[in-house]
């Protein structure tokens, strides 16, 4: 298709890009005037998978990793950051810092040792790790056991509490913007060619005086640290966190998002999470069919997967740093 | 290629259908604006809208569907009566698939298409974001099933718990302890949050009732051999067992207990008030007592909404039919006594309300939870429930 084609060449443009873009922002920007809370709050359940695909795809996009237990990530900064409000009552904005360190802390204890597997084994760690977390929460006393932790604070930003759908809207769109410049960022630079070629081929990149666990390593931490910020917002703008909400679902879920709009591409992400934030919700009015929904997803993702393994919108054949041409399913090969 | 052309047709399409539906999503809910609830000058005609918050898909769905198919029973009997007020009543259901994020959306849907009262709630976990929009919404909730502690613990004054929580099964636990002159009793829990907290509430509340704890023991989920734990509690001298699980294991357990000599009273709480707990246990469940939610088969006018319910869904309703059932008819008495149809109002009504439903008599304390504990004692006899009543 030429449009397709001519789509594509024009978002290689870098003006036009930049126009596109900052057209993007301004629209995104002013929604909120024309759209009722319920609108704003599908469009912010998009902006939250964005955010937690993006950060997965640090860690599966750019890296290669394999982790089935991304859901975990998100849960230790969710409760964390409800855990200091609720139990030591501090600031929201101060347990940012906090969440932050305690997901790098844990992502390196568990990375640290398991990083040196390959990916298969690490889906299985980082599996069982998700499990332990959610385990651990549902058990716990400081986490409120199986209900969780309910009536967190909402926080204010510079005098305004932010209680409105609107609020979360501007709050998130902003979080999804900075999470855009740091994945785009890291891909650019240094790190992200070294995680290109350790995906495309670890012992090459070995060979070549990559230190291949390291930058495992530290993808692996960045990806989780972006989960944990996105889990602290998450906890004040729900005001509750509960150990359901932390399941293998919810992992296999941001890996579909990933999956399904092109691993490694930030709009790729983008697109899949949006689309996999907004489909259901298309279908909650249409009777009969909006209770098979997900049977309706899922046909779809099959759909995908068979026509388009690379998904919606995958990066660029050959351009990528390190990438060789034809060859970007790098996980599915593995 | 072949498949190549197609391939791009297709997600070229999928993305115009992400296109169309933001759109969509905006026309839909322009269009609602204009039916919605113009308070106390809209005409009889005008129907009055409940929100039904339901998991109708994931794990939960079966109690979320049973829920809603009692709602409609409800309202379809009020409407064919003359509705509330002259008004009718509809219900604008919304799945909130037992996860907090779904409910949240589902909760903003009922909002926006300006529902006039919200009933449901299954999962305190999706139940509890939800009830914070729906306060800040002001719209109030009846919560049919749904029993968290902490859903007290938030203090909106526009939701009110119609389920007993599980402060009242000890209330009731005591009353069936006293009737049977227990001196010690032994608690056996599965450590998860759910039964471990039933067995805390109950290891601090009998010795208040003046009975001795045993001995409280831990069963790990599917362990087959208990025979540690019958052994304890043979040694313990208990004369009352309580076991504060799941029906899955508690089959096992009282099997186990029977086969071990034990001889004195069995009881159960509701985890295991199943009809599949009696098939499992056999010859061992006879006479074992249970603490269960209010079973429609024991409910005054019970068999009625039992043969309303096969008639019209051509199944049984299920462990929460009578209390969403329930739900609808204290709304429209409150919505009645009010006179009216504003939140405050009809908040204050219900909080005065008494009224005698099938799941028992609901009538709340100043916290917005039930007054008296709908919790009933049935104990298996020839491989059925009778109900146990206590003076």
């Amino acid at each position: 298709m030429q449009y397709f084609t001519k789509i594509r060449q024009l978002l290689d443009n870098k003006f036009a890009t930049r126009a596109i873009l900052a057209a993007l922002c301004v629209i995104m920007a002013l929604l909120p005037l024309f759209l009722n809370n319920y609108v704003l709050n599908v469009l912010w359940n998009a902006f939250f998978y964005m955010l937690l695909a993006m950060g997965l795809n640090i860690i599966v996009g750019y890296c290669g990793l394999c982790d089935l237990g991304y859901a975990a990530k998100f849960a230790i900064g969710a409760y964390t950051t409800g855990i200091l409000i609720k139990t030591y009552h501090w600031n929201f904005w101060l347990t940012l810092p906090a969440s932050l360190a305690v997901s790098i802390i844990a992502a390196l204890l568990i990375g640290g040792p398991t990083l040196k597997l390959r990916s298969d084994y690490l889906a299985i760690v980082t599996l069982g790790f998700a499990e332990i977390v959610r385990i651990t929460a549902r058990n716990s006393n400081i986490t409120g056991s199986a209900t969780g932790i309910s009536a967190i604070p909402r926080p204010s930003f510079f005098g305004i509490r932010l209680v409105k759908p609107n609020h979360w809207y501007y709050v998130f769109l902003v979080l999804v913007i900075i999470f855009i410049i740091i994945s785009g960022r890291i891909r650019n630079s240094r790190v992200g060619r070294a995680l290109a070629f350790i995906r495309e081929d670890e012992d090459a990149a070995q060979a070549m005086g990559v230190n291949t666990t390291s930058y495992k390593l530290l993808a692996y931490t960045i990806g989780a640290a972006m989960g944990g910020i996105t889990g602290s917002f998450y906890a004040v703008k729900m005001t509750s966190i509960s150990p359901s909400s932390f399941d293998f679902t919810q992992s296999v879920n941001i890996l579909l998002a990933v999956i399904l709009g092109g691993m490694g591409k930030i709009p790729g992400v983008i697109v899949g999470a949006a689309f996999f934030a907004i489909f259901p919700e298309l279908f909650r009015d249409i009777p009969v069919i909006g209770d098979m929904r997900m049977l309706f997803f899922g046909i779809l993702l099959i759909a995908v997967m068979l026509n388009r393994p690379q998904g919606l919108w995958p990066d660029k054949l050959g351009s990528e740093p390190g990438g060789l041409p034809g060859d970007i399913n790098t996980v599915g090969r593995r | 290629m072949r498949g190549k052309k197609t391939a791009r047709r297709l997600s070229l399409l999928i993305a115009l259908a992400m296109v169309l539906s933001v759109f969509t999503g905006c026309g839909g809910n322009s269009n609602s604006g204009g039916g919605g609830n113009t308070g106390s000058g809209g005409g009889a005609e005008e129907t009055i809208t409940i929100g039904v918050l339901t998991p109708t898909s994931g794990t939960e769905a079966f109690y979320g569907k049973d829920m809603l198919q009692s709602y409609e029973l409800a309202v379809d009997e009020i409407n064919a009566a003359g509705g509330v007020l002259g008004r009718k009543l509809s219900l604008y259901p919304a799945d909130d698939g037992c996860d907090a994020n779904m409910a949240s959306l589902a909760a903003e849907k009922i909002i926006s298409m300006d529902c006039d009262f919200v009933v449901g709630g299954y999962c305190s976990g999706a139940t509890i974001p939800a009830l914070q929009l729906f306060y800040d919404a002001d719209l109030l909730m009846l919560i049919s099933a749904a029993n968290s502690t902490q859903i007290t613990a938030l203090g909106l004054e526009q939701s009110f718990m119609l389920n007993s929580p599980g402060t009242h099964a000890l209330l009731t636990l005591i009353d069936l302890c006293k009737s049977l002159d227990v001196k010690k009793a032994a608690l056996i829990h599965q450590g998860d949050a759910y039964t471990k907290d039933l067995s805390d509430l109950c290891e601090a509340g009998l010795p208040e009732a003046g009975i001795e704890i045993a001995t409280v023991q831990v069963m790990d989920k599917g362990a087959p051999d208990v025979s540690a734990i019958v052994t304890a509690i043979r040694n313990s001298g208990a004369d009352f067992v309580y076991w504060c699980g799941y029906h899955a294991d508690g089959s096992n357990v009282i099997k186990q207990l029977r086969q071990g000599g034990y001889t004195g009273y069995i009881a159960v709480g509701d985890g295991s008030a199943s009809p599949e707990l009696i098939t499992a246990c056999g010859e061992a469940g006879e006479g074992v007592y249970v603490t269960s939610p209010p079973f429609v088969e024991f409910a005054v006018g019970g068999e009625k909404f039992v043969a309303d319910y096969n008639a019209k869904f051509n199944m049984n309703p299920g462990n929460y039919a009578t209390l969403a059932y329930d739900s609808i008819y204290v709304l429209k008495a409150a919505i009645e006594q009010a006179d009216s149809i504003e939140t405050e109002a009809v908040r204050d009504a219900v909080q005065n309300i008494s009224y005698q439903g099938l799941s028992g008599l609901i009538k709340f304390t100043q916290d917005r939870e039930l007054e008296v504990s709908n919790f009933i004692i049935l104990q298996i006899a020839d491989g059925t429930f009778d109900l146990v009543i206590i003076d």
